[in-house]
């Protein structure tokens, strides 16, 4: 049911003519999308009034004013609407389907691990995600370890094939409470010892790990590149640390407070890596130093009193709600993220909020469309509406991230994975029957 | 005269050490002037046109008139706020926020009130003017089936009586069972209760009779039944003890009735039962999420009813998976039923917000008029203060907001409350909001001192000295943690 002002027009046959095998017919305009909107942002600040984004293949092929825009091919337009590009949320909990799979517990430093391998791809996660507007998420793996495991990124939906964008991302370190809140105590009944006991119990504990970890990676990377290297048993864990400390593999570090900000800077000076601060939740506070070593932040959520696991962390009771906007006017990089957050909490209503709390428009939308694509070394690909870029787009029904709006229609590599007032369930079984049918 | 100015300035001043962000110093015949001419940009008066660039007239806590070219007499003080947006304070219909522990044990307990309970001093009050609530219907939570009496507040004063604006705002009930119970006994419990009080009413009224005849020094002629009718005139509400008292004046319909219904199903409960019992006419539904479903039903009673904050119903398909999500408040605008929108404060999002509210219900495609008013007027008018609060016309308090911009814009702040003619709020001496949205703390104004200029002096130095060492210490302190980054 919707405003006689929401009205949207789509052509379904065509439109499902595209994603079915024998689309590609010679005909000028087939297997091409068209999306039109009185508003295109492009993702870097540029507005095209009027225009129309074309796309083939999956991908963007054209961004122009709608009078440039091929005739006859399937689209999707709204006479008030604004384009973006998908939203991109580099620190999402997405497909972890119970709380125990987010972290593995049978060693402090599990670097050789990937969290791919926990997740769900067909969880109703990425199905909210893709609703809300997000297309591409970054799947970062629990805090419970020092050193934890690989995170991946991956679009919300679209074709099954093409679903995972990179299976082994950043290695994540978690500075801060997180890995010895549980089993915090580390006493083993009758003094057994068991995996617990075995963990850090304080930041001291986990900073040494931390550096522990890095000095036998090097030690490891430099035996390895010696004669007698085949000697040498091969460590995964150690290989994925030593990529990071060669710089191939970059590392994420999760810290909350001011002195685990300081920590990891700290640490990760001392052996050369770059770093990305994950949560960040006091980083106004430390902005001279994240300036000073060029340390991009993925950030959020907002919060005045902190959910979830934050709240139990004991770590998060010092927020500033308008922590985006201080990063913004210090010029750092950062993404902003909804973490485990959906519904009125999502990407988009935080995004809402930190422009709120003082962030400007532009800058909100810069981080969680281009910034999160830099962060994650996927600049290229994702994060603008540029042509070569991939067709993951979302039309709003306004300006996006106020309250009154919402995505009217989400495009992940170039199929429409949402369209407001059908379902899901619908819109399955209409991809499902154009596939099958034997219509052009 | 004198007693109401007496009582206006005591009342003012008991209010200003209470509240973290207290009204302007510098300007204090504002805070104590009778009369005030509100100048605004923009006046949203719900019932009527919006005005551009109008003014409020103010008397004594009530407004007298509005308009756009409105003549100011010479007495009147004149608050200039041509930049802002004024709006009607709005209405929470339903809350237990600011009691500790929402519900007793006990099943049955009428003669329970939230006055009792309610802390002035919790937070949530000071967040509600935060956040431009202005008036608050505090009721007992939905873990009961029959529950206490309700109020209805504003978020200041130093008691529960200087908050109060309406002390009996009416009774809590549930259809939807307590917890460990089910629907049987819920219903159950209903049923005896209502029994056992036309048991009780009847034994009074023989009773009353009896005694009546005994005065008259006449003999029991009359059948018990008889005696009873008869008996019924002769009692009144002092006659009845702590249990019965609000049950009967519920079943009169002199009381409002808040049943909660979690489920459709709860709602056929509710309706059969307050009709049988005669306070249908009274009932204002509090509903859970799944309740749209019984739209039809709730329409045929014409009673309004209160939505909780999430609106959104959501079901899993057993067999497939999938969730459909239903927005509650569009079946109750389609069916033309009156639905007041409420708010969560422990939520850390928008559903804290009533305008974030109102902007959710235009998201979902209902005008902007209906969205408005489900915060102001219609919760207003449920709670039965509809002629006093919810809309700024001649003859309603002077209870407003000057809010940054547009109501339902996402960056609009509220920037000044007003409760009754009196500005309790204003955002420039937030420091708690200063502090959570710059992350540094903000120094807070010595409280005013004492008559005695030796005393004044002693204590401008005191503080200023204390402030000064212990911000040293602060650099100093921030120096040393300062180095560990670096060196090592």
């Amino acid at each position: 049911m919707m405003n006689s002002s929401l009205v949207l027009l789509i052509c379904f046959v065509l439109l499902f003519g595209f994603a079915s095998a024998e689309a590609r017919e010679a005909s000028d305009s087939s297997g091409l999308l068209v999306v039109k909107a009185p508003k295109l942002y492009i993702g870097d600040g540029r507005v095209i009034e009027n225009g129309a984004v074309v796309i083939k293949d999956g991908k963007i092929i054209q961004v122009g004013p709608l009078s440039e825009a091929p005739q006859g091919a399937a689209e999707i337009k709204c006479p008030s609407g604004v384009v973006t590009p998908g939203l991109i949320d580099a620190s999402s909990t997405a497909g972890l389907i119970d709380k125990y799979s987010w972290t593995e517990h049978s060693s402090e430093v599990v670097s050789h691990l990937n969290v791919l391998d926990a997740v769900d791809m067909r969880s109703r996660d990425f199905e909210r995600l893709a609703r809300q507007g997000v297309t591409t998420v970054y799947v970062t793996p629990g805090s419970g370890s020092v050193v934890g495991c690989r995170g991946c990124v991956l679009k919300t939906a679209g074709p099954a094939g093409e679903r995972i964008v990179v299976s082994r991302g950043s290695v994540k370190a978690t500075m801060g409470r997180d890995s010895y809140r549980r089993g915090g105590w580390n006493r083993g009944p009758r003094g057994r010892v068991d995996f617990w006991t075995r963990r850090p119990t304080t930041r001291m504990g986990v900073t040494w790990i931390f550096r522990e970890a890095c000095f036998e990676a090097r030690k490891y990377r430099d035996a390895r590149t010696k004669p007698g290297a085949a000697t040498v048993p091969h460590d995964a864990a150690l290989e994925s640390l030593a990529a990071v400390l060669d710089g191939q593999v970059r590392l994420r570090v999760q810290a909350r407070k001011e002195h685990d900000i300081w920590s990891a800077i700290r640490l990760c000076k001392e052996f050369g890596v770059d770093l990305v601060l994950e949560e960040g939740t006091e980083a106004y506070s430390c902005v001279p130093e994240l300036k000073e070593y060029g340390v991009p932040v993925v950030y959020g959520p907002v919060f005045a009193y902190p959910t979830g696991f934050r709240a139990g962390s004991g770590e998060a009771n010092e927020p500033c709600l308008n922590t985006a906007g201080i990063l913004h006017e210090a010029g750092l990089l950062f993404a902003l993220t909804a973490s485990d957050l959906s519904g009125e909490g999502a990407l988009p209503h935080q995004a809402g909020f930190a422009v709120r709390a003082g962030l400007p428009r532009a800058a909100a939308l810069r981080a969680v469309t281009a910034a999160p694509a830099e962060i994650l070394g996927l600049s290229d690909r994702i994060g603008l509406l540029e042509p070569g870029y991939d067709a993951d787009l979302v039309l709003w029904s306004g300006e996006p991230f106020l309250p009154t709006t919402r995505p009217i229609a989400v495009v992940v590599g170039g199929e429409p994975v949402h369209v407001a007032g059908i379902t899901g369930a619908e819109l399955r079984v209409l991809q499902r029957a154009a596939k099958e049918s034997p219509e052009k | 005269m004198h007693c109401l100015k007496l009582a206006f300035l005591v009342l003012t001043a008991a209010c200003l050490p209470v509240l973290s962000v207290t009204a302007a110093q510098d300007d204090e015949s504002a805070l104590r002037a009778d009369k005030i001419a509100l100048k605004a940009g923009r006046i949203i008066t719900v019932l009527d046109e919006e005005i551009e660039n109008g003014v409020i007239l103010i008397d004594r806590g009530k407004i007298v008139e509005v308009g756009k070219d409105v003549e100011i007499p010479y007495d009147y003080w004149v608050m200039d706020m041509s930049d802002k947006v004024v709006f009607p304070g709005m209405v929470e219909a339903h809350t237990t926020r600011g009691i500790d522990r929402t519900n007793e044990s006990l099943p049955v307990v009428p003669f329970l009130s939230v006055y009792d309970a309610i802390d002035p001093s919790n937070l949530a009050f000071e967040d509600a003017l935060r956040d431009g609530i202005t008036t608050l219907l505090i009721s007992q939570g939905n873990n009961t089936v029959i529950g206490g009496m309700s109020r209805v507040v504003r978020p200041i004063g130093r008691t529960v009586d200087e908050m109060t604006l309406k002390a009996e705002a009416g009774l809590k009930l549930s259809a939807s069972p307590m917890y460990g119970q089910d629907r049987l006994t819920q219903m159950a419990i209903l049923r005896e209760t209502f029994r056992e009080l036309e048991e009780y009413l009847g034994d009074l009224a023989e009773s009353a009779y009896e005694k009546d005849l005994e005065k008259k020094g006449e003999t029991i002629k009359l059948g018990p039944a008889a005696a009873r009718e008869k008996g019924a005139a002769l009692i009144s509400d002092k006659d009845l003890d702590f249990r019965h008292k609000n049950l009967k004046r519920l079943a009169d319909g002199r009381l409002a009735a808040y049943v909660y219904c979690g489920a459709a199903m709860d709602v056929y409960n509710a309706v059969a039962f307050a009709e049988e019992h005669g306070f249908l006419k009274r009932t204002v539904f509090v509903l859970g999420s799944e309740c749209y479903k019984a739209v039809d039903l709730i329409k045929s009673t014409g009673r309004p009813v209160i939505l909780e904050p999430s609106m959104i119903h959501r079901e899993t398909d057993p067999l497939t998976g999938d969730e459909t999500e239903v927005f509650v408040p569009l079946a109750f605008f389609e069916a033309g039923i009156s639905f007041a929108v409420t708010t969560e404060p422990r939520d850390v999002y928008g559903l804290r917000y009533p305008w974030y509210q109102a902007a959710r219900l235009m998201r979902n495609g209902i005008p902007r008029e209906t969205a408005i008013k489900a915060i102001t007027i219609t919760p207003a008018s449920i709670i039965g203060m509809g002629t006093r609060l919810g809309a700024l016309m001649p003859g309603y308090d002077a209870t407003l907001l000057v809010l940054t911009g547009d109501p339902l814009e996402s960056g609009t702040w509220v920037d000044k409350v007003m409760i009754g003619g009196r500005m309790v709020y204003e955002q420039e001496k937030d420091y708690r909001l200063k502090e959570l949205l710059t992350g540094q703390e903000q120094p807070v104004e010595p409280a005013p001192q004492g008559d005695q200029e030796e005393k004044a002096a002693e204590a401008e130095a005191a503080p200023g000295q204390a402030e000064s060492a212990s911000e040293a210490n602060k650099d100093a302190g921030k120096s040393q943690e300062k180095a560990p980054p670096s060196g090592q």
